[in-house]
């Protein structure tokens, strides 16, 4: 079937098995591995993308399903020169980052809290990150690239 | 496998009428799972989260009215929803499991964990069945017949979830417990509803339900009639929260040993009443 | 290089590979493309134990998509895997199944789902056995042998002074018997590997790895070729912690058969739950102690039986056995101690590394008999410690003494310090127990007594004054690339942004062994140091024939060569390296560091072991909640010495991980088995920690000076997980009153234990 959607700005329009699932058409179809799968099942998050600015697991998502919306992967942070999104930024700086497989999940479900709240108590960061498991860093690091991260984007838009 | 994407709730019940081999897909956070596990798929995937009609929470006269394909995240954040109702959907998984999972997908998975169906049953919520045969309301209560299987029949649909006057008015409260604080699958959950008398403060209604416990989630009538007509102080409380104790049947599974379960549901049942008649509107 | 002004080595630096990692630019195995790529997916076991009868194929080969069926047989060199011997296990399980989750055949089809398909028709027939599940019954006397040589591993000794006569003229004699269960790595990437057949007479496999030169000698051993036709290029690699040390070369063979039958790239990419039951898991153990000391609490003795399940194969058990052995008596001053450490066989997932390597289980045991023998005396546990805590020129358990870079008692006293002005919350309100636990331990830095240490390295500048670092140990998250970047710009007086670390590729550097050990900063390091100096020598020659002046009154800075006595007499290192390149002076080395080797006594493991030691005294306090079990960290103080800390961020990173590994071992993992098959196989039910369980740990550096590294380095990647495990049981035992024996100490154990106390 024929679906269409934008992805990182650019309009999409890709035949695909209705039983694909999101996950494999944006990893395997439109080559943009940034996506990563850790477990299948929703529960590690590193999968996660924004669809209409709200954190999804691609991996539980049928392809289908992304008709007529608009996805953010991980590769649609960068700014056009090569500059860092600052959620990116703060992630580098903060040491937030070891093996880095789960930070392009981690990220996005940032992204997509500090829009909904701009200024999150360590609780609601908790509760905003929850959905993504991160077996290096012990989160503390995290944390604190979310706050720095906040607190660079303060009134910006995100 | 072919995907249709309904538009309408009568277009979705002639279709689930005249197909043998189709599979309602809501939120897919389990379906998906079964499907790549298993590696079968339905003739027919019938999307129903685009059918308007199902989504939403509205105020009727008669109480509220929540759309089944409802997502669990907007329940979480409506403040017009009961506060155990709220805090069961706030506890279901992830942000990002909540953002798509349904309140029907989490009704008619039946898992005897869901956190939305404890505090269903103790709000005394109806369930709107329709097929083109016409519709049925059944209690949550009486829609769970085991793990995995409910009163659904085939060419059905769960469309609204109905919550009466009376019991949006009282105070509620909801608790569980995982092996861990986040994306917590319940080693028990519970939720109470009670309503106290404007003039004597008394119980006049109470209804407790508890999840994990038993095959389907369960009401504990006996700690109900124990607190009702009372204005219990904590020697009351935990005689109830025996009670509780007394009344549920759990086993040992990967999650939990059934010890625990009795264990700790004393602790889940007296945090709740003590939110509940300290802090009712704490919520 | 003690007491050297250092501009980048102590400085925190970001992450050298970061940029990649954030983008999501950085390619890891799995992101491999190829446009005849194939995929393999193992049919695995069911049953824990049995006899293959027959493999049914013919289904698998009707089913769309699918090339090729892998059977043993199809495994020319040896079908054997194992990196140290006795080299008991198959690439593909031939005859006998041994666990629950083994694989017997690979299909390999132009999908994932298509392998899968046809994974799913293959049909097996097993005639099962009776498993064998537990120590007891692979120790039992009639039981049936799991391998020919029977169900025991490998069984070491150690033994110091005379514990008999240490144990009769004691004071106090304790003993206790301590368990702990299988743990899962659970890192994020499971493992991927993606063999490539380029056309140029080789084979390349890209991996998630941790030690590349193992996977390449398996591949070659199993494709019965030489070593030198098989390259390794480590990927981006999602985490490993040991985890992937043995399961890659088993997936690396398989992929590489596959891949050289059809003569097309073949991609291998575990599902988490293939990633539980089907590669390694830290040893769940049971550790008998005994202890006797006297009544002014000095320890005059210790008396220890370790057995470890490492399930169905030997993997690592060898190495792990050891290292618990050499570390079951703790970080003290002990005369007489007699250890020994059993590793065997039990048809469950075998087990391997795991960041740790048997030291979490010990000193679980070892710090826990600690705090009841302080409870017998009446003694403050942190004194009972500091009483007996190793000190520079102390015997330690082997009689391996260290003049210096012994920083335990510093390590206590900072706890006693800040211990000092913390105050639990009050205890008034009766729904919480409060408690405070304290541990101390050490872990050996080097491979030790599992062998040689050698790392290769290598060092290229350019011509524009930038700089290229290669090296054989592999960046697995924990920020190596980037202490191998701070000490070449350091030596090399180059900024870090002109500074690249390649990944391991087998083909352009020295056999460096395994990434383990906690080994990479320091001989690793040294390695990087010694190549760069070399490099560095050439650059000071050609500055000197510059600026007309002896070498020794240069020195290398910030991207410019300069005289030692006048800092504005300087020249851009570029003009210097393009002179060194066309004068002839050589830009590239290739160099190799080498660690003091072992030397001790087989028998009774007494002498020489490892290179230097880490240090460290944690405390944690705890608030357990009565009615539920649930337990919230208040505090957690993580303070080690772990030399010269070169870059500190990166530094307290690993110590937050590690730690929270720790935790999870101690209070949340736990791998459940029902007839030896693994039931909670997925990240739900087995409770990895998620944020919302985060634990507040506060990194302290006590730096002493390892002669042994550069710098004065020593490591600090597994330390943690063992103080954080032991201290948090401890916390517990003083908060409720109950002692723990068995790791995890879940809510459910908690309030279970409470309210049978009551």
């Amino acid at each position: 079937m024929l679906i269409e959607f934008i992805c990182n700005g650019k309009e999409i329009s890709v035949d695909v098995l209705a039983e694909m699932r999101a996950l494999d058409l944006i990893r395997n179809e439109l080559l943009l591995t940034g996506t990563k799968c850790g477990c299948s099942k929703g529960e590690c998050g590193s999968c996660t993308i924004l669809v209409d600015g709200i954190p999804e697991c691609s991996c539980l998502l049928l392809a289908p399903k992304l008709q007529g919306k608009v996805i953010t992967t991980i590769e649609g942070l960068e700014g056009a020169d090569g500059e860092l999104h600052p959620i990116q930024q703060a992630f580098l700086e903060e040491g937030a980052v070891q093996c880095g497989f789960c930070t392009p999940g981690m990220i996005l479900s940032t992204k997509a809290l500090l829009k909904k709240n701009p200024a999150p108590t360590v609780t609601e960061i908790e509760e905003g990150l929850s959905g993504n498991i991160c077996r290096c860093t012990g989160y503390t690091k995290i944390i604190k690239a979310v706050q720095f991260a906040a607190l660079k984007l303060k009134g910006s838009e995100i | 496998m072919q995907y249709f994407l309904s538009a309408t709730l009568n277009e979705l019940l002639l279709v689930l009428d005249s197909e043998s081999n189709s599979e309602i897909i809501a939120g897919g956070t389990d379906l998906v799972i079964i499907m790549e596990e298993s590696g079968k798929r339905p003739e027919k995937l019938i999307d129903i989260t685009n059918i308007k009609e199902l989504i939403g929470i509205k105020e009727e006269k008669f109480g509220i009215s929540i759309g089944a394909v409802t997502t669990i995240a907007k329940l979480a954040a409506n403040n017009s929803l009961p506060c155990c109702l709220r805090s069961g959907a706030a506890s279901i998984g992830s942000p990002q499991i909540r953002n798509v999972g349904t309140i029907g997908g989490n009704i008619c998975n039946a898992s005897p964990s869901g956190d939305t169906l404890t505090p269903l049953i103790c709000l005394n919520a109806d369930l709107l069945l329709q097929s083109t045969k016409g519709e049925r309301l059944i209690s949550t209560e009486q829609f769970f017949l085991g793990p995995k299987k409910t009163v659904l029949k085939k060419n059905e649909v769960l469309s609204e979830i109905r919550i009466g006057n009376r019991y949006l008015s009282g105070s509620s409260g909801f608790r569980m417990i995982g092996q861990r604080n986040g994306q917590v699958i319940s080693q028990v959950n519970l939720a109470v509803w009670l309503k106290r008398s404007a003039e004597s403060g008394l119980i006049e209604e109470i209804r407790i339900a508890a999840g994990s416990v038993a095959p389907t989630p369960i009401r504990i009538i006996e700690a109900e009639e124990m607190l009702c007509g009372t204005n219990p102080g904590a020697k009351l409380i935990f005689q109830a929260a025996r009670s509780v104790q007394a009344c549920i049947t759990p086993i040992n599974d990967v999650r939990s040993t059934a010890e625990y379960r009795q264990d700790v549901i004393i602790g889940l049942f007296s945090d709740i009443m003590s939110q509940i008649l300290k802090e009712p509107q704490s919520c | 290089m003690r007491n050297q002004e250092l501009v980048q080595v102590g400085k925190s630096a970001l992450k050298v590979d970061g940029r990649e990692l954030v983008t999501g630019k950085a390619k890891f195995s799995g992101d491999f493309n190829f446009p005849d790529l194939l995929h393999g997916y193992a049919c695995r076991s069911k049953i824990a134990a049995g006899y293959i009868k027959d493999i049914d194929i013919s289904q698998a080969l009707k089913v769309p998509g699918i090339v090729d069926v892998v059977l043993p047989k199809d495994i020319l060199g040896g079908n054997i895997v194992g990196i140290l011997p006795p080299y008991d296990q198959p690439v593909l399980a031939d005859k006998e199944i041994r666990y629950a989750g083994e694989s017997f055949c690979l299909v390999v089809g132009t999908s994932v789902r298509a392998a899968k398909a046809g994974a799913r028709v293959v049909i097996a027939t097993i005639e099962p056995i009776p498993p064998i599940l537990t120590i007891d019954e692979a120790l039992a006397k009639d039981a049936r042998k799991i391998h020919a040589a029977g169900n025991i591993t490998v069984s070491k000794k150690l033994i110091k002074g005379d514990c008999a006569k240490a144990f009769a003229e004691s004071d106090v004699i304790l003993e206790d018997t301590f368990e702990t269960s299988n743990q899962e790595h659970a890192y994020l990437e499971t493992e991927v590997v993606c063999a490539v057949p380029y056309g140029d007479g080789r084979i390349t496999v890209h991996a998630s790895c941790q030690s590349p030169f193992h996977i390449r000698g398996h591949i070659a051993a199993n494709l019965n070729v030489p070593v030198a036709n098989v390259k390794v290029v480590q990927a981006y690699t999602g985490g490993s912690f040991g985890g992937k040390d043995d399961t890659a070369t088993e997936i690396g063979s398989l992929a590489a058969v596959a891949a050289v039958r059809q003569g097309k790239p073949v991609m291998i990419s575990n599902e988490r739950e293939e990633s539980i039951v089907g590669s390694t898991l830290r040893h769940a153990s049971r550790i008998h102690y005994r202890i006797a000391a006297k009544k002014d609490g000095t320890i005059t003795g210790k008396e220890i039986k370790i057995l470890l399940d490492g399930g169905a194969y030997a993997a690592e058990s060898p190495f792990v056995a050891m290292k618990a052995l050499i570390h079951s008596a703790g970080p003290y001053k002990i005369d007489n101690i007699k250890v020994e450490s059993t590793a065997l066989y039990t048809n469950k997932t075998y087990c391997g590394a795991f960041r740790g390597f048997g030291v979490p289980q010990v000193t679980f045991a070892s710090e826990s008999m600690m705090d009841e023998l302080a409870k017998k005396l009446k003694m403050d546990p942190l004194e009972l410690r500091r009483k007996n805590a190793l000190k520079p020129g102390d015997l330690n358990a082997t009689s391996q003494v260290f003049q210096e870079s012994v920083g335990l008692i510093e390590t206590i006293d900072k706890v006693i310090d800040l211990n000092r002005s913390y105050t639990l919350p009050s205890k008034k309100q009766d729904r919480y127990l409060y408690g405070t636990g304290f541990a101390s331990m050490y872990q050996g830095i080097s491979n030790g007594a599992e062998g040689i240490d050698v790392v290769g390295a290598s060092v290229q500048v350019m011509q524009d004054g930038s700089a290229l670092v290669g090296i054989g140990l592999t960046e697995l998250g924990q920020g190596s690339r980037t202490v191998f970047a701070q000490i070449a710009a350091e030596v090399l007086g180059i900024s870090l942004d002109k500074i690249s670390v390649k990944q391991v590729d087998t083909d352009t550097v020295h056999d460096s062994g395994p990434t383990v050990a906690s080994r990479s900063t320091t001989v690793g390091g040294m390695a990087v140091y010694k190549a760069a100096g070399e490099v560095k020598r050439s650059l000071l020659k050609m500055a000197a024939l510059m600026f007309k002046t002896e070498e020794n009154n240069i020195i290398l800075k910030d991207n410019f060569a300069q005289l030692v006595f006048d800092e504005n007499a300087k020249i851009p290192l570029n003009d210097v390296c393009v002179a060194a390149y066309w004068t002839g002076f050589p830009l590239m080395n290739l160099s190799f560091s080498k660690a003091p080797e072992a030397k001790y006594d087989q028998d009774t493991t007494q002498g020489n072991i490892y290179i230097a030691y880490n240090y460290g005294t944690h405390m944690m306090s705890v608030r357990i909640d009565k009615l539920t079990g649930e337990v919230k960290v208040l505090k957690h103080l993580a303070v080690h010495d772990a030399g010269k800390v070169v870059n500190p961020k990166a530094f307290e990173g690993q110590v937050e991980g590690a730690s929270l590994t720790g935790f999870g071992l101690a209070h949340l993992e736990k791998i459940q088995y029902r007839e030896g098959v693994i039931i909670n196989p997925n990240l739900a039910d087995y409770a990895v920690p998620t944020i919302k369980d985060r634990i507040p740990s506060e990194t302290i550096s006590i730096e002493t000076y390892n002669p042994t590294g550069p710098y004065g380095v020593k490591g600090i990647g597994e330390p943690p997980v063992s103080g954080a495990a032991a201290s948090f049981a401890n916390a517990v035992a003083k908060a409720t009153g109950i002692r723990f024996k068995k790791l995890p100490i879940t809510r459910q154990v908690i309030l279970e234990a409470i309210n049978r106390k009551k």
